[in-house]
């Protein structure tokens, strides 16, 4: 049917907390380097932006409701890298 | 068949593991299109990776808030969604309360 | 309870695995030494709110804009110098919905989080949130009321999930008191949570 992504509908996930606009974009450098490397990954056409979402729609519904909004985008581009062969063993051995 | 502004529709019900971009509480939901848009890759093999996807057309269809949650559900309210060609089907039932309109 | 020291270790893991990526990526020839933070700034600087800001303005004071915006947002915005090519994909469409005295129109992507990125930058964090995504479809009167946005119980709520190439921005109401003011005092009044419909105009302060 679907994953855990597609979340329209379901309750529980509590109220909606607006912060204010001033607030920066990126909490850390590693999510400003991985804005950067999926437009670039994108742009050289590694891949689409439909295999990234495809990849972190595949999370392990844990891990992605427990990640960061960066967190799965850099999830999604390690699945990627991985299901295209593009990775060498021991690339990403902490996984 | 291209739909036209206006068709009344019916979303599919189906069970894939793949990319989709119809979310899970617009399936099998009766709704009408608002907007007919241009050709796009299909989510199902752009998703996948496939080489040269195939396009389909994208309408924006409305869904009454009672139709897609039932009871309660609030009043005065509706979901607009960009939908496949692939995805829908011509709605042929009955409008509630109404009767086929017959001069299409 | 994350401590602070739980956040360091895991600011640090995030950091190893970008790290990761950016070695595979030269090692695949697709990146040469690029500042990866450097290009981020960069498309800051140009995909911003005061994008949206500006166009808003423009569509309040000229009606012939607002027309073309309504109609084909994607060669309207470029009249202003604005263009959809440059976010994530080249070929995203900008659909502009208009507020009235009748409808009140609210954005949301249920599946993920698209938004209007190429003009104005990335989104706001609760624009992402799950609870966001999945109450907006369902609630959407009763998160406004959160939100304050008051609505009249004859204004019509349309709620537009993102779930295709078309990238959706509101036309917010023009706020009362505005008359004669020209396009640049009228951009500031549009907040950021506005041009989703997650917030009114601003009316001009008192002063």
């Amino acid at each position: 049917m679907s994953r855990i992504h597609d979340v329209g509908g379901m309750h529980g996930f509590g109220p909606v907390t607006v912060e204010p606009e001033q607030t920066p974009p990126f909490d850390h450098l590693w999510e400003m380097r991985v804005f950067a490397l999926m437009k670039v990954v994108i742009d050289r056409r590694v891949c689409t932006l439909d295999e990234v979402r495809h990849a972190i729609e595949r999370m392990d519904p844990s891990d992605y409701l427990g990640a960061s909004y960066y967190e799965r985008w850099v999830a999604g581009l390690e699945a990627v890298l991985v299901s295209k062969g593009l990775v060498v063993p021991g690339d990403f051995e902490e996984l | 068949m291209t739909f036209s502004v206006g068709d009344r529709v019916l979303t599919v019900v189906d069970n894939i593991t793949g990319h989709s971009r119809l979310p899970r509480y617009a399936r099998g939901r009766r709704g009408v299109i608002e907007a007919v848009h241009g050709t796009y890759s299909v989510p199902e093999e752009a998703g996948a990776g496939v080489n040269k996807p195939r396009a389909g057309r994208v309408y924006t269809v409305t869904f009454s808030s009672a139709e897609l949650w039932g009871h309660p559900a609030e009043p005065g309210s509706s979901v607009r969604l960009d939908i496949w060609q692939h995805q829908l089907q011509a709605d042929e039932t009955m409008p509630p309360g109404g009767h086929h309109d017959d001069s299409a | 309870m994350t401590t602070p020291r739980d956040r360091h270790d895991h600011s640090a893991v995030m950091t190893r695995r970008v790290d990761r990526l950016e070695a595979s990526l030269t090692r695949l020839g697709l990146l040469q030494g690029e500042d990866l933070q450097a290009l981020t700034e960069g498309f800051l600087s140009r995909a911003r709110p005061s994008n949206g800001q500006r166009i808003v303005a423009h569509a309040w004071t000229d009606d012939g804009f607002r027309d073309r915006l309504l109609d084909d947002a994607t060669s309207a915005i470029e009249e202003l110098g604005y263009s959809m090519r440059e976010g994530f994909q080249s070929h995203i469409q900008l659909r502009v919905v208009a507020n009235s005295a009748s409808v009140h129109n609210l954005v949301v992507c249920t599946l993920c989080s698209c938004y209007p990125v190429a003009l104005l930058g990335p989104p706001p964090r609760w624009y992402k949130s799950v609870a966001y995504r999945s109450r907006a479809v369902s609630e959407p009167r009763r998160l406004l009321d959160e939100f304050g946005v008051d609505l009249d119980e004859n204004v019509e709520v349309r709620v537009w999930d993102s779930t295709s190439e078309l990238r959706y921005l509101v036309l917010p109401r023009r706020p009362s008191g505005t008359e004669g003011f020209s396009s640049e005092q009228l951009a500031p009044l549009v907040s950021r949570d506005a041009l989703v419909g997650a917030a009114l105009a601003a009316p001009p302060a008192l002063c």
